[in-house]
């Protein structure tokens, strides 16, 4: 009885070492996008880090209720998009901020001056207000749709949606921002 | 309806802009700070929450509400619904019979009428019932309640010595079972003839 008892106790730590395992390589996989997914809402740095932290540790208390292992990158999608959209609701500080991470990298990428940072800064901001305007089902598109290089299928596995649903929504955001940001392209132009 | 509606801004080019603002990578610091988030919760959680004491807690859990469960299920008095379903009491009077009743009283001496016996039975008979027995409702006038009530008070608070009660124990033996009355027969004497008839 006793032996049986050690036995039972031997194999769930055993399970539980598997899992730790498991859950270090997926979040080994998966860090940059639920920080990006975060970044897309809170367009901050910082904030996105705590965002995507908690996310992580929610992830890890309930790790063991995801059933199916493969879904895991949807599933901290959601949570991730979830708690960042918390957080830009209870914290509006964000809405006065720069995109000072997005443009740094874009010029430490492309070498632009300052004249062409400036330029850049007000571009991206209407980019980030015309994300911001579109429908939540839109907006997740075409975030995840612009991180790491997601395709249509890894898209729609990421939420849980045919690939046809997201061709329809991605097509329907893109005509949107494009009337949204076509003065941008006329005053570029002129 | 495309994209090429508004030149310039391709789909290509849209998605290059969008590329470029969302292309922002986490600081060095934030996978560590994810990993010591985690050890923290693992830590938190591991004492209490690890494997073994998480199947105790849960064997724990199951067992206390499976003792709850039967205890309720035994507290639980059906006996409104039994009560409801219970057949009414059938009390039985004693009929008498034409033929048996006491033959009218007749001074003829060749009908001398015999001697008749008359049973005559009371008897209560309940009707069987297909269940168990269900407890009956007490019910007590408001007044013996309020006395009740008092009794118990004072013998809580000792202002009553209990050994001073009479046996209780006995009193309230339940009263012996019913059972038939049977009367010894009635004999009904024939009058005697009067006389100078």
């Amino acid at each position: 009885m006793h032996e049986h008892a050690e036995r039972l106790v031997g194999s769930l730590v055993m399970a539980d070492l598997e899992l730790e395992r498991e859950f270090e390589a997926r979040l080994a996989d998966s860090s940059r996008l639920a920080f990006r997914v975060a970044f897309s809402v809170l367009r901050q740095r910082e904030d996105a880090e705590d965002v995507a932290q908690d996310a992580f540790a929610k992830a890890y208390r309930r790790f063991t209720q995801l059933r199916d292992r493969t879904r895991f990158r949807a599933w901290l999608v959601r949570m991730t998009w979830r708690l960042a959209l918390d957080r830009q609701r209870s914290n509006r500080r964000h809405s006065n901020r720069l995109v000072e991470a997005g443009l740094q990298a874009r010029l430490d990428q492309s070498g632009e001056t300052v004249a062409d940072l400036v330029g850049s800064r007000q571009r991206a901001e209407h980019l980030w207000a015309a994300i911001e305007a579109l429908p939540e089902k839109l907006r997740l598109v075409v975030v995840l749709a612009g991180i790491e290089g997601h395709d249509m299928h890894e898209v729609s596995a990421l939420l849980d949606v045919p690939e046809g649903t997201v061709k329809s929504r991605l097509f329907l955001a893109r005509k949107q921002l494009k009337e949204r940001l076509s003065w941008m392209v006329t005053s570029t132009k002129g | 309806m495309d994209g090429h509606k508004h030149e310039g801004l391709s789909d290509e080019a849209l998605q290059r802009e969008i590329e470029a603002v969302l292309g922002v990578d986490p600081s060095p610091e934030f996978l560590p700070q994810v990993r010591a988030r985690i050890a923290r919760e693992r830590r938190h959680d591991g004492w209490l929450w690890s494997a073994p004491w998480r199947w105790a807690g849960a064997a724990a859990v199951v067992t206390v509400v499976a003792i709850v469960g039967v205890w309720t299920l035994r507290g639980v008095s059906p006996a409104p619904q039994e009560a409801r379903n219970a057949p009414p009491v059938e009390t039985t009077t004693p009929s008498i019979e034409p033929e048996r009743q006491a033959p009218a009283l007749v001074a003829s001496g060749a009908d001398r009428p015999k001697s008749v016996r008359v049973p005559v039975v009371r008897a209560v008979r309940v009707a069987p019932r297909p269940e168990a027995v269900a407890p009956f409702d007490v019910m007590i006038a408001a007044d013996e309640a309020a006395a009740l009530k008092q009794l118990f008070t004072a013998i809580s608070n000792h202002r009553i010595e209990t050994r001073a009660l009479p046996d209780l124990a006995s009193a309230m033996k339940p009263p012996a079972p019913i059972e038939e009355i049977v009367l010894d027969p009635i004999t009904i004497s024939p009058l005697a003839a009067l006389e100078g008839e």
